[in-house]
């Protein structure tokens, strides 16, 4: 396969629109990035660029070391899964798989095989002489993935590819892409606004936001260690909770109060984060003797959800709303004031005017 | 109390035997409403096709008439000796099947021509982006406000200059696109999913590839409508005609048709033959295009 770097690389509309902002990236071969933001944060754009869909407005696009802003689509040799699929619906499941190949030129008897060879990796073969219209959306889907990976292209371009899929047939066909990803060894740059496809499936994410990269990294280090309040509250789910709070001299965190000291943020306002995971109740902190839980602070219950192995606790916290993922062994009920522990490692601290994150 | 009672009721009377003659007779009070409801319909629709279509019917019945069964007192709607005299005269009288041919090759022609022009240049409205294409657009669709025989006389005026009077070429070339088509087309491409568009280019189509291949394939219902539209047109042209063609061998069918009505050889019976004789065609055109006009192809494109 092979690799892609994208420097400086803008998308401009007309008015001195930045849809896309200085996009600087670059992907290894075998990689599985994912673009993730909330929509119109210039994902798809960023996608539709390195695709040859839409003009690069400034910067460069490389594959492979050859600068590709002016290559036409087919000749960069990439392939695209769309969102609706994009099955042609004059041709059968076979037809659609072989059409790339045939208009390359491919021999028949070449074309017969690499199709068989797809189906049954995506276990379509029962499939082939059927129209798309005669089709569920997973088998569409898996059709689309075939006709992509049928002529082994440079990388994979997946614009949500799942989002038109119910909930238990995403789960599923997110299983088989990270399985197909790891049998094909492919370079896979998949946006998606689902931040669940995102964390699990991606080798490094990308979070934008209005065009603008936000953070480049591994899920894991994403999840623990957010460079901003944006990044914080997407990664993540149910979202992190946010608490403007004053700083003063307090013994108890060592840690903060090197933080607070280095940045000068004494008697001046931070922002808080912590994650819903991180709040203990007074039942959950037997569990977990190893929690650095802080003072306790006395909250009202508004409203609990029992999801079976967890539950969810609601409350307000100065005007602020809060969630604790807590175990399902206390018995708080709405309206109920009860005392929560936070974990004082797992807090974030943001600036409140860059919402930077404090490190 | 009361209200319980009465609703509990329904419940009571229900034996097997009662519960099968409930059934019978709701069963038999639906089909009896619905028949009506049937039968109104089809009269209502019956009695307008007769209203609209009385005077083809009428016309097809003179045409089968002696003329002399025409130009009586009595109230003939229905020949009482028909005959196939008319059509052999309207036959004999003036070179009919060469009219029709030359009408089947102009509109034909026309119609092919209109077809492949004007999806080429919708498709270049709908999926290509280029600088002034809606202002292009827009004088595409201005010429449609321009009447035909405002311009008609300076279109003489070049094709006379240019020495193309009575040809095949001087009633077909003016007519090979026309902005109607352009719209029509250009009104369907806006519904076709664009990221099959976007596919095919990854897939490593070019752009005609893509026209002939997958375009025109699925909008096969509009270049149904848009051909049978155009070919109706284009068979009953009469002022272009008219005025650039001379010779009997260039004559087109409808002003062919005009000659059986020359002083010296007068009989509506004629005329109405010759007239049924070349409706056929259009008829038949619109019979079989009709299908196309209804089908769609666009289930399973996206998501349905």
């Amino acid at each position: 396969m092979s690799t892609l770097a994208l420097h400086d690389v803008c998308k401009i509309y007309p008015g001195h629109h930045f849809a896309v902002k200085n996009f600087n990236l670059e992907v290894k071969d075998g990689e599985f990035i994912i673009f993730v933001g909330p929509s119109g944060c210039g994902k798809s754009t960023t996608l539709r660029m390195i695709a040859g869909l839409e003009e690069i407005s400034r910067g460069e696009l490389w594959i492979d070391g050859e600068l590709m802003n002016y290559v036409e689509p087919r000749e960069r040799n990439l392939s695209m899964v769309f969102q609706n699929y994009a099955l042609y619906p004059n041709m059968t499941v076979y037809k659609n798989l072989a059409y790339s190949l045939k208009i390359r030129k491919v021999p028949k008897t070449q074309i017969d095989k690499r199709v068989h060879t797809v189906a049954k990796i995506l276990e379509i073969e029962h499939l082939l002489d059927r129209y798309p219209n005669a089709l569920s959306g997973g088998q569409k889907q898996r059709v689309a993935i075939g006709s992509a990976i049928i002529r082994n292209p440079k990388m994979f371009l997946m614009d949500e590819p799942l989002s038109n899929l119910d909930a238990k047939l995403r789960a599923q066909m997110r299983v088989e892409l990270g399985k197909l990803h790891n049998e094909l060894g492919a370079t896979i740059i998949y946006v998606t606004h689902d931040q669940t496809e995102a964390m699990t499936l991606g080798t490094r994410i990308v979070v934008m936001k209005e065009g603008v990269i936000q953070q480049v990294d591994t899920p894991q280090m994403l999840y623990n260690h957010p460079v901003n309040k944006f990044v914080a509250g997407f990664i993540g789910s149910p979202a992190m909770n946010f608490l403007t709070a004053d700083v003063y001299e307090f013994r108890e965190n060592q840690e903060a109060q090197a933080l607070f000291k280095k940045h000068g943020y004494y008697k001046r306002k931070v922002i808080m984060g912590i994650r819903p995971e991180d709040i203990y109740t007074n039942e959950d902190l037997e569990d977990h003797p190893e929690v650095e839980a802080g003072k306790p602070v006395a909250v009202q219950i508004t409203a609990r959800e029992m999801l079976g192995v967890e539950v969810m606790l609601y409350f307000e916290l100065d005007g602020n709303q809060f969630c604790a993922r807590t175990s399902p062994k206390n018995e708080y009920q709405i309206g109920h004031i009860r005392n929560l522990y936070f974990d004082r490692r797992k807090i974030h601290f943001f600036d409140p005017d860059t919402e930077e994150a404090l490190s | 109390m009361d209200t319980g009672s009465v609703s509990a009721q329904p419940m009571q009377i229900k034996s097997r035997a009662e519960l099968e003659e409930l059934h019978r007779v709701m069963n038999e009070k639906a089909k009896t409403k619905k028949q009506i409801r049937t039968g109104c319909r089809l009269l209502v629709n019956i009695v307008a096709a007769v209203i609209i279509l009385l005077p083809l019917l009428y016309a097809v019945s003179v045409a089968f008439m002696p003329s002399s069964e025409l130009f009586t007192l009595e109230m003939n709607l229905v020949p009482k000796n028909p005959t196939l005299e008319n059509f052999k005269q309207a036959i004999e009288n003036v070179p009919l099947f060469q009219f029709v041919m030359n009408s089947f090759l102009v509109a034909g022609t026309i119609t092919v021509g209109q077809i492949i022009t004007c999806s080429l240049a919708a498709f270049a409205f709908s999926f290509l982006q280029f600088k002034g294409k809606s202002v292009l657009f827009m004088l595409v669709m201005a010429t449609m406000m321009i009447p035909g025989e405002a311009t008609i006389i300076s279109n003489y005026l070049t094709v006379s200059s240019w020495g193309w009077l009575d040809t095949y070429q001087v009633l077909i070339v003016p007519y090979l696109t026309s902005a109607m088509g352009i719209f029509l087309f250009r009104q369907f491409y806006l519904t076709f999913p664009i990221s099959l568009y976007e596919s095919a280019k990854l897939d490593g189509c070019s752009n005609l590839t893509f026209i002939a291949r997958i375009l025109m394939p699925l909008t096969k219902s509009a270049i149904g409508a848009m051909g049978v539209y155009t070919f109706i047109n284009s068979w009953n042209m009469y002022m272009w005609p008219l005025l650039v063609t001379g010779s009997e061998a260039k004559r087109t069918v409808q002003i062919g048709i005009s000659m059986l009505n020359s002083v010296d050889a007068q009989s509506i019976t004629l005329m109405i033959a010759g007239v049924v004789l070349i409706i056929i065609p259009s008829i038949s055109i619109f019979i079989v295009g009709q299908k196309q006009l209804i089908r769609g192809m666009f289930s399973g494109a996206v998501k349905g």
